[in-house]
């Protein structure tokens, strides 16, 4: 997991982008199986998401990737959140990362498919 | 004295840096006897057992029945209340299962049980309306009191070594206090059996179950241990071939104990595995053992206090649950991976002992007959590099 791309993760994870404040609707997701606890916040204008932010506690993954998507939300349809896959995280967080720590890897999708009222699984 | 050369896993290297194992009490590593054991019972043993009259299939039944003889003698315990399951999860399950209680009876358990022990008894009380009793810890992380146990307890059960804190309960005090009341006393003692002397006479408790897998077994094979009066009055868990005496087209009877609990083909190799396992560690003695993981825990200790953040959550005896700082232990955990050092992170199938602590999830190292100071020094440099990573 420590390779090139984990100098992004780590500055991600201790200087997360668009973190503490909360926009438009905001769900909380939790993986009691390692204490993450995230709370995911988007605000859409029409058919696009135009701001999104994020608060918790969780490993480097979970906050890195919650961070990374707030970034990567901003601005983007709706139609093209809906098409985003678990593999889209693991894209963007750029890393292997092992079946296990997948579930931090989406907890932030997961929880902003919530904030959405958009289906999850 | 080096037993690590005995445990071929240990030759492999992983990026060309060896192996340092310290999650044992997730599972053991097993001795080359132990596997060789095994695919020797199916190279040349391997029959059904307690059924053919071909000689093959009485050798295979023997092996099979010597193998319960050790186990039984390893905990001091017959061979008719030494039945084999399919681990300590079943045998916990089975005992939930089958005893009777009513409305209003008390079942005393603790903070600390692991799952398998903690959700059979959840079961029981819903279905039998039975209240669930919760004794809490210390600060000394030991059981704060048994008042708990009261003339409504029907059943105690609880940990025998506790695989998050270490702590043993003092199983023998515990049992005798059931009985004062006239309750029924399990213990849980699969990281116990491993890694200490174990009398069931001198506990005196009345149910124990434990995993071969634990303790250098194959995985698949379990003990439940009970004493001969509570196994006779219980039904059977699992119904099937092997545990009857007559079946007619509505009804059956059962065969005496220990099959009448042991329904269907057993795990044949995995209890020749155990036995070997059982001889393994008879050779260098529990007592033995015993020593050897309290002067590794002690040194471990000493290096692990010197690392900045560095807290440990329990007794430190054989296991080590950790924090370290506020970095997250799946963090620390993939981190090591990255030196092939090998730790648990999580709830350790203990969420209400998590919460208890206040904390969702724990490193842990723990530690058995296989390990040396240098896997100790490289878990040690893993949590000062953690440190600079994530700090």
């Amino acid at each position: 997991m420590f390779d090139l791309n984990m100098e992004e993760i780590m500055d991600h994870y201790k200087h997360p982008h668009n973190f503490g404040r909360e926009v438009g609707s905001c769900h909380k997701e939790n993986n009691p199986l390692c204490g993450d606890e995230l709370s995911f916040c988007v605000k859409t204008e029409e058919d696009r998401i135009v701001d999104a932010s994020f608060s918790g506690t969780g490993c480097a993954i979970s906050l890195a990737s919650a961070s990374m998507l707030t970034e990567r939300l901003k601005g983007m349809k709706l139609t093209d959140f809906r098409k985003l896959e678990t593999e889209d995280m693991i894209k963007m967080l750029g890393i292997e990362i092992t079946a296990v720590r997948v579930k931090c890897a989406v907890l932030s999708l997961v929880a902003a498919r919530n904030a959405l009222g958009e289906k999850n699984g | 004295m080096n037993y690590r050369k005995d445990f071929p896993i240990f030759s492999r290297k992983i990026d060309g840096k060896p192996l340092a194992y310290l999650d044992s009490a997730a599972t053991s590593q097993k001795p080359q006897s132990v596997i060789d054991a095994i695919s020797g019972y199916y190279s040349k043993h391997n029959a059904n057992t307690h059924r053919g009259i071909y000689r093959l299939s009485e050798e295979s039944t023997s092996m099979y029945e010597e193998g319960r003889a050790l186990v039984a003698g390893f905990i001091n315990g017959s061979k008719e209340e030494t039945i084999f399951t399919k681990g300590a999860t079943e045998s916990l399950n089975a005992i939930s299962h089958s005893i009777h209680l009513r409305h209003g009876d008390e079942i005393v358990t603790t903070i600390m049980e692991h799952h398998a022990n903690l959700i059979p008894l959840q079961q029981l009380a819903k279905r039998t309306g039975a209240k669930l009793k919760i004794i809490d810890i210390g600060d000394d992380w030991q059981l704060d009191s048994e008042k708990a146990i009261t003339d409504r307890t029907k059943l105690v059960s609880v940990t025998g070594m506790s695989n998050v804190l270490g702590t043993r309960p003092d199983v023998k005090a515990i049992s005798a206090l059931a009985h004062d009341h006239g309750a029924v006393s399990i213990v849980d003692a699969a990281q116990l059996v491993a890694h200490h002397p174990v009398d069931v006479k001198r506990l005196d408790c009345d149910f124990m179950a434990f995993s071969s897998h634990k303790m250098l077994g194959p995985a698949g094979v379990g003990v439940l241990w009970g004493k001969r009066e509570l196994l006779d009055d219980m039904d059977p868990f699992l119904f099937g071939g092997g545990m009857i005496r007559e079946v007619t087209e509505q009804d059956a009877s059962w065969d005496e104990l220990p099959f009448k609990f042991e329904a269907g083909t057993p795990n044949l190799g995995g209890v020749i595995g155990f036995a070997e396992a059982i001889r393994y560690l008879n050779r260098i003695g529990m007592d033995a053992i015993e020593r050897m993981e309290r002067e590794l825990s002690k040194y471990a200790l000493d290096v692990l206090n010197d690392i900045k953040n560095f807290k440990l959550i329990g007794t430190g005896e054989s296991i080590i649950s950790f924090s370290l700082g506020k970095i997250h232990p799946h963090d620390i955990s993939t981190l090591l991976d990255t030196e092939n050092v090998a730790i648990r992170a999580g709830h350790h199938c203990a969420m209400p002992l998590m919460k208890r602590l206040g904390i969702p999830a724990t490193a842990r190292a723990s530690f058995y007959i296989y390990n040396t100071k240098e896997e100790i020094e490289l878990l040690a440099q893993g949590l000062k590099r953690a440190n600079e990573v994530f700090g």
